[in-house]
């Protein structure tokens, strides 16, 4: 395996056609000569151990799902999952053997996970396990009869079908899809669940604190808030670092309660005053939120305000943009210059109707993050200026991102047969499922308020199942010895703000050769990123940085430059990156790590920078190619790969952003 | 089937702490679901309150009609529980299956047909086909409700249980070092050198060496992390070394990376905790065993007071017919089918159990 050398300039490719090829950016202005021998300078002397402790640097890098369904949920249950509970659910993670609840083989998970949030859906929250495993008298009677008769007769799935909304609204409107609901989608025990609800609130927040070991093993308390008006994914997991007595000082806020976003924020800023928990709200499938996710304007067709975009922008700091249903980062239609940008696109909305799909600005993360951008400009405060995390959406109480160890989004579909047969979003298979993704968290320690603090400053990342290691860093000093430096990570923050921030200061006018790196003798921002392959897995193709900002005219912008890769590859005339190659057989759905590199490493600067403009920036990390679920399956089955999927797919990472207001 | 007992308010609840058996007989589980049963009167089951109706549960084996266990039957039950829309599909599917696969759709068939005529005799029957599995369903629920009281564990139980089943709760053994890293071994040992010339802090040695592509302080972590960072003979040889707490480099150790010069600071040899270190976990997983096991014996010793007979084309130990689709198979002569004279035996090596519910 080639061994990539420490690179020492930063490499990028044009963004016009018609520049040089590469251009190869030497830094004038190294500040640090590189370490090259034993009698280096010694290291800046360290306050003491505990300050050490305390600094940024030291931060590690846990892995967790923060959207996780089991038995708990309406949906999963009627879909099969009638015994993987939340202890099932921690354990898995904890790396415990299991049973899975549809096969009934003995499952386990390659590497455990270090933080698990088991996420169900407030509405009907455990009741329709409690209406088929244990009422028998009461009010709900009559109901519970009607579950044990869909369910034993094989119905369960579309008594589940019963429950989505019939859309009225075409894809493309933008009218309050709240005004006009269509057919109703309540189940007839209005009143009649709380007390199971309440009942399975309090099961599941003491699992929690049972399963939570801190130093060892984050249990996040949280749970799904389901609205879904007109087929419009609006849904946000919500976790808190609070304790289950705390947690059971409340119940759950439900879709039933209110569908309005600004309604849930309400909810979560008074509770949070009346109980001390603090809450993180986390957006998920904004790719089947018909424009709605990251629209222009409020729900209900409002302007943004100044207040409004910070109520949104505290609650919700951070969005999950990758995984089982689809990934989010960005379409083929909003990017079409982007060779990658059609990754995992999963096109079927959550309804009883079927609609054809139609990709808007408001579905996807990167033009959200512009569109933030605008209404910033326009209104003085960026409602969109979230970071972004991988999670399953996995409703079989395991989290099962691992590519080789997919276990189904539903219960009934974790076979390769059923997956055939599976029809979970009005048109989709098992195989249109994908398996991802992660949260990279970087935190102090495994606790429960170290995470959140990590989310609410955004310093975390999506990968799609993969555990690539991903720092990133922006300031307007680094340099080529930051790149080789054994203290990166201190020199990352020391010199700039990681990832999820805001770029500190403003560009200062350089002399000599930095006046070439920026208009007006500005000079640009620089970017420090450090990848390292999954320790388990691939090797890494490429290193990419997604640039987005508001040219001269106001609009929306976007680029994707490429800044560090593998091999002996150089840009064609049109600046395009040749492709990796791949290692993968197809005809035993294996591959190797003979192309590719284990680490990329690299500072870039803007060619394009305007201090004028704002601006933001996120790291997209390619892995090499691996074999899909769906080709291992059929494999498996003995028959050709499914022809709507790839058979192989390159995992990648996503960062968090780094902003830059003028 | 798992009940839960954290509920604050739900059906079922801890009548009293204290556990006065730990074993379920015949005689007090009949008398637990008679009581229970009791206290949910169905208006249009007067039978069921009638205890002198249901005490005859408790005589024993029901020889008179056995549970004839017919390959139609079988089949149309095979196909209700899996869904399969297509009788002959149903067939095959059914015919493939090994062995152990077969015998365990025949174990649920006769469990279900079991409970069923167990339910009836106490007089909860009404004749519809959705009411029989409800039966079975309300039969599994009452006898998990009967046993859970008694499957509390007291404290002896829970220290035998956790002497038994040690290495459920083992802690893994962890790693504590802090590493400076070398692309090549001349660098490394000029380190090496200066480090223990000047005997560097593990803490003062950060910004050393070469860029390393993982973490250079490592606290707490497990083999498999640090193997998978480092490959085996590095983490081999950290299991080795004596840790040395202050100032004391080791190596240069060789990885796929490169060389790593270690200051190991503390090996966490992997341990079995204490009882009182994991009450709670060990509480909960002898709950979980005790509850399957409860559940799978008192549904057996139901099962138990049938005789069963299968009628041909049933045995599980008969070899396969030829499937429709394989072609050139072997001969599709289906050999006469052979009861097996010890179902009971084999029912106890179902892993289907009270879990069949469970199956999607």
């Amino acid at each position: 395996m080639a061994r990539r050398r420490a690179s020492c300039v930063a490499r990028f490719a044009p963004r016009v056609a018609g520049l040089a090829a590469i251009v190869v950016l030497a830094t004038p202005f190294a500040a640090t000569p590189p370490p090259a021998s034993a009698t280096e300078p010694s290291p800046p002397p360290l306050a003491s151990a505990e300050a050490d402790e305390a600094a940024p640097a030291s931060r590690r890098l846990l892995w967790g799902d923060t959207h996780l369904h089991t038995a708990y949920s309406f949906d999963a249950f009627l879909n099969g999952n009638r015994s993987a509970d939340p202890d099932t659910a921690y354990r898995w993670a904890k790396g415990l053997p299991v049973i899975h609840p549809y096969h009934r083989a003995r499952v386990r998970i390659e590497t455990p996970l270090d933080f698990l949030v088991v996420a169900d859906h407030a509405e009907y929250l455990g009741v329709i396990r409690k209406l088929y495993y244990e009422v028998e008298d009461g009010p709900a009677a009559a109901f519970a009869a009607h579950v044990r008769q869909a369910f034993d007769s094989g119905r369960g799935a579309a008594l589940f079908a019963g429950v989505l909304p019939e859309a009225v609204l075409e894809p493309g409107e933008t009218r309050n899809p709240i005004e006009d609901l269509g057919a109703p989608t309540a189940l007839p025990i209005a009143g009649q669940d709380e007390p199971l609800r309440r009942d399975a609130w309090a099961e599941t927040t003491a699992a929690a604190d049972r399963h939570d070991e801190p130093g060892r093993f984050t249990a996040m308390i949280g749970w799904e808030w389901s609205s879904l008006p007109n087929g419009a994914n609006l849904h946000r997991v919500v976790m808190t670092s609070a304790d289950g007595e705390t947690a059971r000082r409340f119940m759950p806020y439900a879709s039933s309660d209110s569908m309005v976003p600004e309604d849930l924020w309400s909810w979560l800023d008074a509770t949070s005053r009346e109980t001390g928990a603090e809450f993180v709200a986390i957006p998920h499938n904004p790719n089947i939120s018909k424009g709605y996710m990251w629209a222009e304007t409020r729900l209900d067709g409002t302007p943004y305000t100044v207040e409004s975009a910070r109520t949104r922008a505290r609650w919700e700091p951070v969005a999950e943009v990758t995984q089982y249903k689809g990934d989010s980062e960005t379409h083929p239609d909003l990017s079409p210059e982007d060779e990658f940008a059609d990754f995992e696109t999963y096109g079927y909305y959550i309804q009883r109707n079927r609609q054809d799909y139609l990709a808007q600005p408001g579905d996807y993360a990167r033009s959200a993050l512009g569109r933030g951008l605008e209404i910033e400009a326009r209104v003085g405060a960026n409602p969109y200026k979230f970071g972004m995390i991988g999670a399953t959406d996995s409703h079989t109480g395991l989290s099962a991102p691992e590519e080789d160890n997919f276990w189904g989004k539903m219960a009934l579909d974790s076979t390769p047969e059923t997956k055939m047969k599976f029809a979970g979003g009005r048109g989709a298979t098992g195989w249109s499922m994908g398996a991802q993704g992660l949260a990279g968290v970087w935190a102090e320690e495994n606790t429960r308020a170290s995470i959140l603090a990590a989310f609410k400053r955004r310093e975390v990342y999506a990968t799609t199942g993969s555990r690539i290691r991903l720092r990133f860093f922006g300031g307007w000093d680094y340099d080529a010895g930051d790149v080789r430096a054994a203290d990166l990570a201190e020199r990352g923050y020391a010199k700039g703000v990681p990832m999820g921030a805001d770029l500190l200061g403003r560009p200062a006018p350089r002399r000599g050769l930095g006046r070439l790196l920026g208009r007006g003798g500005d000079a640009a921002p620089s970017f420090l990123v450090q990848a390292a392959r999954d320790p388990k897995g691939a090797n890494l193709d490429r290193v990419q940085i997604v640039k987005g900002w508001l040219d001269a005219e106001g609009r929306r912008r976007e680029q994707v430059y490429d800044v560090v890769w593998s091999g002996d590859r150089s840009p064609d005339a049109s600046g395009r990156l040749p492709a990796v190659g791949s290692t993968v057989d197809l005809e035993r759905g294996t591959y190797t790590n003979a192309i590719g590199e284990p680490e990329l490493v690299a500072v870039w600067r803007d060619p394009d920078f305007d201090p004028e403009q704002r601006a933001f920036y996120y790291v997209r990390v390619l892995e090499i190619p691996t074999p899909r679920h769906s080709l291992l399956d059929a494999l498996a089955l003995g028959q050709e790969p499914d022809a709507e999927h790839p058979p192989t797919l390159q995992e990648r990472a996503y960062s968090s952003p780094i902003w830059y207001t003028p | 089937m798992r009940v839960s007992t954290t509920g604050n308010g739900g059906s079922i609840r801890r009548l009293a702490r204290e556990p006065l058996v730990h074993f379920v007989v015949v005689g007090v589980l009949g008398f637990a679901i008679v009581s229970l049963v009791a206290r949910e009167p169905s208006p249009r089951d007067p039978g069921a309150s009638d205890p002198s109706r249901a005490r005859g549960v408790e005589d024993g084996v029901r020889d008179d009609v056995p549970i004839r266990v017919s390959r139609a039957d079988l089949l149309a039950f095979v196909q209700s529980r899996t869904g399969q829309p297509d009788a002959a599909r149903t067939e095959h599917d059914f015919d493939a299956l090994s062995g152990a696969a077969r015998r365990d759709w025949i174990d649920r068939f006769v469990r279900e047909e079991a409970l069923v005529r167990e339910a009836r005799a106490l007089g909860l029957d009404r004749d519809d086909e959705l009411i029989r599995r409800h039966l079975v369903r309300k039969m599994e629920f009452l006898t998990v409700a009967a046993l859970e009281d008694a499957l509390e564990p007291d404290r002896d139980a829970l220290a035998t249980y956790h002497r038994q089943h040690a290495e459920s709760w083992r802690v893994p053994a962890t790693l504590t070092f802090t590493h400076v890293f070398a692309r090549e071994r001349t660098h490394a040992e000029a380190l090496l050198a200066r480090l223990r010339k000047d005997a560097v802090a593990p803490a003062d040695a950060l910004a050393l060496g070469d860029r390393f592509l993982y973490d250079r302080h490592y606290v707490d972590r497990t083999f498999d992390e640090v193997r998978s960072h480092f490959g085996e003979p590095f983490a081999e040889a950290l299991s080795q070394a004596s840790p040395a707490p202050g100032v004391d480099w080791l190596g240069p150790l060789r990885s796929q990376h490169g060389w790593h010069l270690v200051a190991l600071e503390r090996r966490e040899a992997g341990r079995l905790p204490e009882l009182d270190e994991v009450e709670g976990r060990v509480r909960e997983d002898l709950l979980r065993m005790r509850r399957e096991a409860a559940i799978d014996a008192a549904l057996a010793e139901i099962v138990d007071r049938y005789r069963v007979e299968l009628e041909p084309g049933v045995d599980p130990a008969a070899s396969l017919p030829d499937s429709p689709g394989s072609a050139g198979g072997p001969s599709s002569e289906t050999p006469d089918q052979v009861p097996d004279p010890d179902l009971r035996s084999g029912s106890d090596e179902s892993h289907g159990g009270a879990r069949d519910d469970a199956r999607g």
